[in-house]
């Protein structure tokens, strides 16, 4: 079970430093958050699938498809009910959905493309200490125990009869509690031994942890990074062109 | 290396002492087997020789340990850690990283290792203990099996002095677990191993064993502790099997020797090894219960078939031990048949009709995961309640069920009170309640000590007497032996499905499903080609020569 968006594939993005991944992504939501023009959103929104097909990585938009386009149609509803936009009401309101659709999809490419080990590692490089991106890190790992514990007690309640999914409203809540009970304890316990547990294997906050030599900035990244600051630029200039040189 | 002097520790200052006046010493490179049943402080023992009691953990610790003629306490946690390795029992709360690559790096990055040699130290490792293609892989995509040995091998890869391994091949196949402890209890591994094990199966491996009783240590010495079985029952152990038919001393891990004796002393009976394989095959017309047809089956999000092109009969009343390498899809196949999970193509039929969730009983390999009640009683009638069964019913039913499993006088306690034995009992009773026919048991005696796993072989035993079809993922030979039908899986497939016998005289397949034969079976193969399975046909098919004449 893979409760994660990252796809495993050998792509040229996939391939990129953590550090560009990152920066990249900010460039992406400057970006988005500069512009306000329907068509210029709907640029970035087509550089943004060509990228996801780049990264092979098409399956994870039709995972999250249904989410996304809620989001995008209470927005669009919102900003055109209670909001006064800038001409067009329903431009500025398909305007700022877009934006948010945008916003996402660069949070779900940089997710698609980047391993948990390779976020926390860029995080590290970027400067941040290691007890915080390790415990950031961590708590991703975490996610995945509890969810996959928590699969396996559904499962082994179900085989009792006791299924989740059906019944009224109160039926269904009082079913959480066989559900609830192991699952809370599970965590008290994996709580209890995860100090230990570091602790056996020399984790100290206080580490200095040398991964510099494993990562390196390759041309590629650079005019990646290149590219990205060029897009902000673009967005920048195409927001407030009184500053077009 | 490492020097114990009057040892003793309790969790509270109010409770009994867990250890009490322990006094030993570990030279270097030795290899040393504890053994101890469930209670009798070897986790805690493994915890304190590494000092993570009481540095981590709470408790009060009289006595000394010095390592190198230096008191412990004198050590960091990274000068520790840097000398002694410890792997839980739990072993997958010790993994602290996502991915097999991370979780092999991490200790000696946190040693402060550069990325470069800790990089080489893990694929060195990895080749040795042949893990290679799991490196690429994330934890979560792992077996159990998988999950500890990447948690056992990532303790390897700075170095340590010393390697203690709190119960490390629970979940691990058994060729696999052969092959690293004769890794690790080599000359080349000049490293000091202790390992903490609930049986003395693997006592040949070692140079010394100490038996913790309940009153402290009571056996330091060579491998000749299986010869006082006095000692060991008090201890709740018992001898290898092969210690048991040889009982006078001999050198029972010698098969040429062991060969000799049985030569000189025994003779084969045809008569009752034809009587024993008339007895397996006697059986009336197999009546099916279920059927698999062209399954396959993938987790959501992967492309890879965990089953593929699945067909398999399952006959009523059949006794089926499933058996295969780390990763080969038993739990899944078992689960797909329990109507828990949905084959992605192919169907799965139940007496005719397509299985539903709670056709077929589920005992899980981890109790834990589905006790939640106040008491064991409540526990059990939880899913006669959820069916709206009437209370009446559900008394009868509740108290029958505690009477079978041996629970009646706990049934007012809270289950997570429990030793983990009791606890697995719960969890098996809680589905057997519902009369289910079919009972699929994910290995049922993984963690159990001497005791509990004969009461638990037992209730297998006698469900399988009174008509039940059992279903039994299993690691451990001997247990499987029992059997009446081996089911063996390799990577999504069903390499072989037939009677226990035909599979352990088969090398071939023994080879693929990463299975070995037992001491017992190896002997009997090796003195006339024929396979017994246990210590009882070994008895009945070879007679003392005297008792041959007499009779």
């Amino acid at each position: 079970m893979n409760v994660f968006l990252y796809t495993k594939k050998a792509t040229f993005l996939h391939g990129l430093d953590p550090r560009t991944k990152i920066l990249v992504l900010f460039a992406f939501f400057i970006t988005s958050v500069f512009l306000q023009n329907l068509v210029a959103l709907g640029a970035v929104l087509l550089v943004m699938l060509a990228l996801f097909a780049l990264a092979k990585s098409t399956a994870n938009i039709l995972r999250m498809g249904v989410l996304f386009c809620i989001i995008a149609a209470t927005t669009f509803l919102l900003w055109l009910l209670f909001c006064k936009g800038q001409g067009s009401a329903v431009m500025y309101a398909g305007a700022q959905s877009l934006r948010f659709v945008d916003l996402l999809l660069a949070g779900l490419l940089f997710l698609s493309i980047t391993s948990l080990e390779e976020f926390y590692a860029g995080l590290m490089l970027c400067g941040m200490p290691y007890p915080m991106a390790f415990a950031l890190s961590l708590s991703f790992r975490l996610v995945v125990i509890f969810v996959s514990t928590g699969f396996t007690i559904v499962e082994a309640q179900k085989v009792r009869g006791n299924d989740v999914k059906g019944g009224s409203i109160l039926k269904r809540i009082r079913s959480y509690a066989p559900l609830l009970v192991p699952l809370i304890l599970s965590g008290v316990k994996k709580a209890e031994t995860l100090t230990i547990a570091l602790e056996s294997k020399g984790f100290s906050p206080n580490n200095k942890i040398n991964i510099k030599d494993r990562y390196a900035m390759k041309p590629s990244d650079w005019l990646t990074v290149a590219l990205g600051l060029a897009l902000c630029v673009a967005a920048f200039l195409f927001r407030f062109p009184r500053y077009t040189p | 290396m490492l020097h114990v002097k009057n040892l003793s520790f309790s969790y509270k200052k109010a409770s009994p002492p867990i250890l009490y006046d322990l006094n030993f010493s570990i030279r270097p490179c030795e290899k040393i087997l504890i053994v101890g049943k469930n209670g009798a402080g070897k986790t805690t023992l493994s915890k304190i020789l590494s000092r993570l009691l009481p540095d981590a953990e709470h408790g009060i610790l009289n006595g000394q340990i010095l390592l190198n003629d230096k008191p412990m306490s004198g050590y960091t946690r990274k000068e520790l850690v840097r000398r002694i390795a410890i792997l839980f029992q739990d072993f997958e709360s010790q993994i602290v990283s996502s991915s097999v690559l991370e979780e092999m790096l991490f200790i000696s990055l946190n040693l402060g290792i550069s990325y470069a040699n800790a990089l080489r130290s893990v694929q060195a490792t990895a080749e040795v203990f042949g893990i290679t293609g799991l490196l690429g892989r994330d934890i979560h995509e792992l077996s159990g099996g998988e999950k500890q040995k990447v948690a056992l091998f990532s303790l390897l890869v700075h170095g340590p002095e010393l390697l203690i391994l709190d119960e490390p091949f629970t979940d691990i196949e058994t060729a696999s677990q052969q092959s690293i402890l004769g890794h690790l209890t080599g000359p080349n591994f000049d490293k000091t191993v202790v390992v903490f094990e609930q049986s003395l199966d693997y006592v040949e491996y070692f140079d010394r064993t100490i038996v913790l009783a309940d009153t402290g240590m009571a056996f330091d010495g060579s491998r000749d502790v299986i010869d006082k079985r006095e000692l060991l029952a008090s201890a709740g152990l018992c001898e290898p099997a092969m210690a048991r038919l040889f009982p006078v001393n001999t050198d029972i891990f010698s098969m040429q020797k062991n060969r000799q004796r049985v030569a000189a002393e025994f003779e084969f009976d045809k008569q009752a090894f034809s009587a024993l394989i008339a007895e397996s095959c006697a059986h009336a017309a197999p009546q099916e219960i279920i059927s698999m047809r062209d399954v396959g089956f993938r987790y959501k999000g992967c492309r890879e078939f965990v089953l593929d092109k699945i067909h398999l009969s399952v006959a009523k009343g059949d006794f089926i031990s499933l058996l295969g390498r780390n990763g080969s899809g038993k739990t899944t196949l078992t689960k797909c048949m329990a109507g828990i999970l949905s084959p992605v193509k192919g169907e799965v039929m139940y007496n005719g009709k397509p299985v539903r969730a709670g056709d077929v009983g589920y005992v899980y390999q981890n109790p834990d995961n589905q006790i939640f009640a106040e008491t064991v009683y409540d526990e059990i009638a939880f899913a006669l309640r959820q069916k709206q069964v009437p209370e009446e019913t559900v008394q009868c039913s509740t108290t029958e069920i505690l009477s079978t499993m041996g629970l009646s006088e706990k049934a007012k306690l809270d289950p997570f009170t429990l030793a983990k034995g009791d606890r697995q009992k719960i969890a098996c009773a809680s589905i057997l309640v519902m009369r289910p026919d079919v009972v699929v048991l994910d290995e049922p005696t993984t963690g159990l000590d001497l005791p509990s796993l004969r009461e638990m072989m037992k209730i297998i035993s006698m469900l399988h007497r009174e008509g039940k079809t059992i279903l039994m993922i299993t690691h451990s030979m001997e247990t499987a032996a029992l059997s009446k039908t081996v089911i063996a899986m390799d990577n999504g497939r069903i390499a072989f499905h037939g009677p226990t016998r035909a599979f352990f005289e088969n090398d071939e397949l023994l080879r693929a499903a990463r299975c070995r034969r037992t001491p017992i079976m190896d002997l009997s193969m090796s003195l006339n080609g024929k396979c017994l399975l246990n210590e009882n046909e070994f008895r009945r098919c070879w007679i003392t020569k005297n008792a041959g004449a007499s009779s």
